[in-house]
């Protein structure tokens, strides 16, 4: 108790104690430094409410806007069956302006949740015919879409969509004649988009460019601006005016500057142009923002044209074509394609088998017309090549592979090549896919 | 088979395969402001990498490759980020990327990308951001936004992910993928923020309920207001300090700081009312110095998560506890073995680590000099141990008070804070101090049964104070990890 | 024992058929945009082309003569810049007066519109200065119309050949004085009367939340302005009665019948594509299943689709309103509702017992060639009160909706009296008497022509 060190020793022993605490605690913190941070654990904290946008209905306002509003209303009133078919068909338009297939399984959802409450709507018929024409289920789509009409005879969109389907089935009149239909009930970028090009698979192309005009000029929203002013420089282009399509598609990036088609489009005319240094600068640009296939296939034209390796163009195309195989989707046309052109031509022709049989329309037709002329089956060819050019389209791709096909049959090629020429004086064989109409 | 192809379902990116996503978690504090930036690449864009990454070109992507092209992206993007604080730009500084595959779908891999970046500055109004780092690929664009030691008025953007930062994508049908590129935060004030980040459980304690509880908290928001307030006059620093000695003490009376373990401690060794003091004197010691190092370390270094070296510190102060408590029942069992005045000599091994000198060679009375030696020493862990977690709100005070350069100001308080708490803390000893020696009259007065269990106390409570920290050592483990 | 192995074995099998199921819906395509085929916009939002309201009413300040108004263009945000909301110059925008009956249009008045472009390509804007006249150089985009009126007697004639629309308004800088503006381009016309044809302030108030009833919701959340600090693009024309009453004589042949159309051009001429008489005529009348028929076609031919009657005469809102509030749903059919939206209020019509706005009343006109047809109806003998009611005739203000409709009439609460019976009751049901809760627009109106506020430049969400 009355121990004259006990005093000194406890000081000590505290200054000691309180090195040893900051020590320690510089010792901890030091580790905490060293190792990830923790997880936030907790979710309290700022709780922000969804923004509610005022209801706009979807005539009023651009795409996404009318995606929110729909939205909105469906959190309110989750019974709602025509908002739920909007919002289906809004996500099948948002699939086709991103090219994100996400969103048709978005669609899908919404669409079944819309059958659920009312099968035969004429809007959920229309939604889902729209849904099936997307993914290229297209007599499907013809299905959906002829009862959707039965439901509502004087509803736009499902003649559209009967359009649509019907062109990709190759029944040409019967697509003509919903299109004519369309264009009675709904004069508008809609309709008058498909009667152009039910026009230009006609051959009749200066009402396809007429058509177009019109679209554009009942266009509203900036992406329909950029799709009219876009297929318009895709028309020139075809024709071999590169420089009016090279003006259409600056002015498809002056109403939505990121709209890719119209920058794969730049790209396009500055390789037919002889540019081909630019045109890969394009392409890199478009593929790093979206690696279609269609854009990847370009791209590696141009690099081999270049005297590049497209080797990792192609290897990205095959990485797609497994990532469609594990999702349950075929993409036969692409393949006959790459396959006559820069792969193997066996497979060529099994791809395009396929996809005739499927869609026995004249892309599949040229196709596959090709594909059996590489694999050396020229004879075999020459039938699909006639039906793939009979209609009169000016498709200078189809009609040289016509040429080739008779060249190597040694019937007369003369007129076919001549066609090619006068069709499009621009036309590059070694640029296949530059040529191909989309 | 089944089993199979749903695993090659499920592992389908959810937002397709197109898709480059991007998270920024942003989080202001009083001396910085942070952004754990993630960007997660569907199987397309991180084959699209590939022959960037794989400089060699011999096909695959070694460590080497991966981390320098994590750290030349994590550059790029903070390149592409604008973060203007107080409508002044300011540049981004990249901390250690990192970039980690994993299998996608067709056989194809994605890869996430992670970048630490931070921006040592001081935010008094605003902090404005926006990423346009591959701003046209199509994908998911998230951000957070937390504070600690700031707060924030509300920006529109939630504290948490929806997506845990990219892991999980939420699958609701109404809802779009988020397109979250820019965000403006605004400081609320200058004050410091009451509740700033969630933290974990072993910093917190029991949280107190009821009238008290809101008492306490409002007292709390008072208190970590004054430090912002615009000027600071003389009774207005008083007042500060008083509530802060009245704050600590109320805050150490919340469970928690090792009451129980001190009670146990005190009860099991007959402590004397000079002990509630030591164990009184020692917290406000270390809860002091643990507030000023944990506040000068946290401002130091940007990657710090405040809540994580808290955790860490839990874990010391529950093996600290459990050091005493084994020290305890080690003595505890070797009193009741081999009896008294055997411990000549004995003192040597145990002191160690401690520093504590005791007198040697004192000659009579050494046994019970050493025991009271040992005793100290156990005392004044325990005081560490209760003092070494530094309590949220005083460390807010300091960080608060030192972004508004009033950092002498901030350690009056958190002083003055510690304070209150040895108050507490010694008028809680003294009580049971005071209930422990009526208790063992009692036990003197009757012996057989309560004796024994008197006689039993030093083993019971040496073992619940091992269990004690042991446990609190575990929960922190928890949080820290 | 084999009773369990069963059990189990079908728990089993169960399993296996849910897992193979899950997969199979799992491994459905989910993408299929990848190969090219050409996929053209299918909903083209055409706002333009949208009817949105259409108003009649004898005018307030000149009792002598008529104020026909239509809008287009719903939901315009007035900081909709730089490209600003305008007339389609492809469009025919009409206002049709039937005034025998016959579902058949005997005045139609016609506006079509042109752009006066100055910007070229240098400029997005609209102005590049303080507009302060119409024909101000700042104003670097104008729309001019052409107003084309015709009649059975005359066909087609002229009226205004160089009409200048009402610009958007860009806001106090670039318009310091919107009034003035507005007030120039008000047009005279020749034999009397003035038209007008520019941006215009929504005038249209309700809570369209109220309609949320017909998909499971209830009046729960009402009283917001769903339309509040909207604008709209409005055509308006005010000309002496008796130039649209049949045979030209107002006093003898009062009743008129007025609806609004849109057409668009196609190469093979121009189609109707939008069409208005009464408000909240998809609420009420048209089934969804119709709206796209009932756009294209002429009033003449309405009473030939069974379901656009049968909508008027089985109404739904009155059962779900029962099913919510327990306000017995009047007994059907009903024919009350058939003659305030099909044929005009007369006690020839139906059991309503007042003779007020059905063609049928006008003394020229041949009984037999009437045709039930959707239109707005309105008696100009009924001469404009100096206290309008918003209830209308419901509250025993006979200048209001549905005799025509003015401006300020709540059109929204009477079409809930209506459909639960008030017309023929001829009294209010109390429970519903709040009705949406909106019961004025933001806006005061005019005192003179078109009465219609004033556009507004400030952004909906800044309001």
């Amino acid at each position: 108790m009355s121990d004259p060190d006990r005093p000194r020793g406890r000081a000590r022993a505290a200054a000691v104690l309180g090195v040893g605490a900051l020590g320690l605690a510089l010792t901890i913190t030091a580790g905490a430094t060293l190792l990830p941070p923790a997880q936030p654990r907790s979710t309290a904290g700022t709780v922000s409410g969804p923004v509610v946008l005022a209801e706009a209905p979807a005539s009023a306002s651009g795409l996404a806007q009318a995606v929110n509003g729909l939205q909105a209303r469906l959190k309110r009133l989750p019974r709602d069956h025509q908002a739920w078919a909007s919002l289906g068909a809004a996500y099948v338009q948002q699939a086709r302006i991103t090219a994100d297939p996400s969103y048709y399984v978005k669609a899908d959802e919404a669409l079944d949740r819309a059958a659920a409450l009312a099968p035969m709507d004429f809007a959920v018929l229309t939604g889902q015919a729209a849904l099936a024409a997307g993914r290229h289920e297209f007599t499907k789509a013809v299905r959906l879409a002829r009862r959707a009409v039965a439901a509502n005879p004087y509803g736009s969109a499902a003649y559209g969509v009967l359009t649509d389907a019907h062109t990709q089935l190759g029944d040409y009149p019967e697509a003509a004649e919903a299109v004519e239909r369309m264009m009675e009930l709904k004069p508008g970028v809609a309709s008058f988009t498909r009667a152009s090009y039910d026009a230009e698979l006609r051959g009749d192309t200066t009402a396809a460019r007429e058509l177009l005009e019109a679209a554009l000029r009942d266009a509203f929203t900036p992406e329909d601006v950029a799709y009219c002013r876009y297929y318009l420089g895709e028309l020139a282009l075809r024709a071999g005016d590169l420089e009016r399509a090279d003006q259409m598609y600056d002015a498809a990036l002056r109403s939505t500057p990121d709209f890719v088609p119209a920058l794969a489009g730049r790209a396009r005319a500055a390789a037919l142009g002889g540019r081909l240094d630019e045109a890969a600068t394009g392409y890199a640009a478009v593929v790093a923002r979206l690696p279609l296939a269609q854009y990847i296939v370009e791209y590696g034209e141009v690099l081999t044209s270049l005297g590049r390796d497209p080797g990792d163009q192609w290897a990205l195309l095959r990485a797609q074509k497994q990532l469609m195989a594990a999702n349950g989707v075929r993409d036969d046309l692409t393949w006959a394609e790459f396959e006559a052109d820069h792969g193997s031509p066996g497979a060529a022709v099994r791809h395009a088998e396929a996809e005739y049989a499927r869609n026995p329309n004249m892309v599949a037709a040229d196709a596959l017309a090709w594909a059996l002329h590489k694999a050396g089956r020229s004879r075999d060819a020459l039938p699909y090549a006639r039906k793939a050019t009979a209609r009169g389209w000016h498709n200078a791709l189809s009609i040289y592979h016509r040429g080739m096909i008779e060249k190597a049959l040694g019937t007369s090629s003369s007129r076919s090549f001549s066609q090619v020429k006068l069709y499009n004086p621009r036309f590059s064989p070694k640029l296949p896919a530059l040529a191909r109409f989309s | 088979m089944i089993s199979l192809v749903l695993a090659a379902v499920v592992a389908a990116h959810p937002l397709g395969n197109f898709t480059v996503n991007h998270y920024n978690g942003l989080e202001v504090r009083p001396g910085q402001v942070v952004n754990t930036a993630v960007v997660d690449y569907a199987e397309l864009p991180t084959l699209q990498a590939k022959t960037t990454v794989d400089t060699d070109g011999s096909g695959t992507a070694s460590p080497r490759e991966n981390a320098a092209y994590a750290a030349s992206t994590c550059a790029a993007l903070a390149r592409a980020q604008r973060l203007v604080v107080d409508g002044k730009a300011v540049s981004w500084q990249v901390g250690p990327a990192s970039l980690e595959y994993a299998p996608g779908q067709g056989g194809l891999a994605t890869s996430r990308l992670t970048c630490p970046l931070s921006a040592p500055v001081a935010t008094t109004s605003s902090v404005a951001f926006s990423d346009s780092f591959l701003g046209e690929r199509i994908g998911w664009r998230e951000i957070t936004a937390v504070s600690e030691g700031v707060r924030l008025a509300p920006s529109g953007v939630p504290s948490v992910s929806t997506s845990d930062r990219l892991r999980k994508y939420p699958d609701d049908l109404l809802a779009s993928p988020l397109d979250q590129r820019s965000v403006t935060l605004r400081v609320a004030g200058t004050a410091p923020a009451a509740a700033p980040a969630p933290r974990g459980p072993s910093l917190s304690g029991l949280s107190v309920g009821g009238p008290i509880g809101d008492a306490l908290a409002a007292l709390d928001r008072t208190f970590t207001g004054l430090i912002g307030a615009s000027s600071l006059t003389v009774p207005l620093g008083l007042l500060a300090v008083l509530l802060a000695v009245v704050l600590g003490a109320g805050h150490a009376l919340i469970p928690g700081h090792g009451k129980t373990i001190m009670a146990a401690y005190l009860a099991g060794r007959r402590g004397r009312p000079r002990d509630a003091l030591v164990v009184g004197a020692t917290v406000t010691a270390t809860h002091t110095a643990g507030v000023l190092v944990v506040g000068l370390v946290i401002s130091a270094f940007s990657s710090l998560a405040g809540e994580s070296v808290l955790s860490w510190l839990g874990l010391a102060s529950g093996l600290l506890i459990a050091v005493v408590g084994v020290r305890l029942l080690w003595s505890a069992a070797r009193g009741r073995g081999l009896g008294h005045g055997h411990g000549h000599g004995h003192g040597h091994g145990h002191g160690h680590g401690h520093g504590h000198g005791h007198g040697h060679g004192h000659g009579h009375g050494h046994g019970q000099e050493e025991r009271q030696g040992h005793e100290r020493a156990g005392l004044i862990g325990l005081g560490i141990a209760g003092g070494l977690v530094p309590s949220p709100s005083a460390l807010i005070v300091l960080l608060g008070a030192a972004a508004l350069g009033r950092t002498w100001f901030g350690v009056a308080l958190v002083g003055a804070y510690g304070l209150g708490m040895a108050a507490t803390l010694t008028a809680t000893g003294l009580l049971l101090v005071k209930l422990a020696t009526r208790l063992d009259r009692l036990a003197a007065a009757r012996k057989g049964m309560a004796g024994r269990i008197a006689g039993l106390a030093p083993l019971g409570t040496a073992t619940m104070v091992v269990v004690l920290g042991a446990g609190l050592a575990v929960r922190s483990l928890a949080g820290a990890l | 024992m084999e009773l369990r192995i069963n059990r189990r074995s079908l728990i089993v099998l169960g399993i296996v058929g849910a897992l193979s199921a899950s997969s199979l819906t799992l491994l459905r395509p989910d993408t299929g945009g990848a190969s090219s085929h050409r996929e053209a916009p299918l909903i083209a939002g055409d706002p333009r082309n949208d009817n949105t309201d259409v108003y009649a009413f004898v005018s307030p300040d000149k009792p002598d003569s008529v104020t026909l108004m239509a809008n287009w263009i719903p939901f315009e945000e007035p900081a909709g810049g730089p490209n600003f909301y305008t007339f389609d110059t492809q469009s025919r925008y009409n206002i049709k007066i039937d005034s025998n009956g016959n579902g058949l249009p005997d005045v139609t008045y016609q506006w079509t519109f042109r752009n006066e472009d100055r910007r070229g390509n240098s400029t997005f804007l609209y102005n590049n200065g303080p507009v302060t006249s119409l024909d101000d150089e700042n104003l670097l985009f104008r729309q001019r119309y052409t107003l084309k009126k015709f009649t059975a007697q005359q066909g087609w004639t002229t009226v205004i050949k160089n009409g200048v629309v009402a610009p958007s308004n860009v806001g106090a800088a670039s318009m310091p004085d919107y009034a003035r503006l507005r007030a120039q381009s008000i047009q005279k016309l020749p034999g009397g009367g003035q038209t007008f044809a520019g941006q215009a302030d929504e005038a249209f108030f309700l809570d369209l939340r109220v309609f949320d009833l017909l998909y499971g919701g209830d009046l729960s959340e009402v009283g917001q302005d769903t339309t509040k600090g909207y604008n709209v693009h409005s055509i308006a024309i005010q000309v002496p009665k008796d130039e649209v009453a049949f045979k030209g004589d107002a006093k003898r042949n009062p009743v008129i019948g007025i609806w609004s159309t849109t057409e668009k051009w196609s190469p093979n001429g121009y189609r109707q594509v939008s069409r208005l008489g009464n408000p909240l005529v998809n609420e009420v009348v048209i089934p969804a299943g119709l709206k796209d028929t009932f756009n294209s076609i002429s009033p003449d031919k309405d009473a030939s689709i069974p379901a656009v009657v049968k909508r008027v005469t089985e109404p739904e809102l009155p059962k779900l309103i029962e099913g919510i509030y327990k306000i017995p749903a009047p007994k059907t059919p009903r024919t009350d509702l058939v003659e305030i939206f099909l044929t005009g209020i007369a006690k020839a019509n139906g059991p309503i017992k007042a003779d007020l706005n059905s063609q049928i009343l006008n003394k020229d006109v041949d009984p037999k060639a009437f045709r039930p047809s959707e239109m707005l109806r309105l008696n100009m003998a009924i001469p404009p009160t100096a206290s309008p009611n918003r209830l209308g005739v419901l509250a025993g203000d006979l200048q209001g909706f549905p005799n025509g409709r003015r401006l300020g009439d709540d059109v929204l609460d009477i079409s809930l009296q209506a459909v639960e019976g008030a017309a023929q009751t001829g009294k209010l049901v109390d429970a519903l008497a709040a009705g949406d809760k909106v019961n004025a627009n933001d806006k005061p109106f005019q005192a003179r022509f078109p009465y219609i506020p004033l556009p507004s430049a400030v952004a909906v969400n800044q309001r």
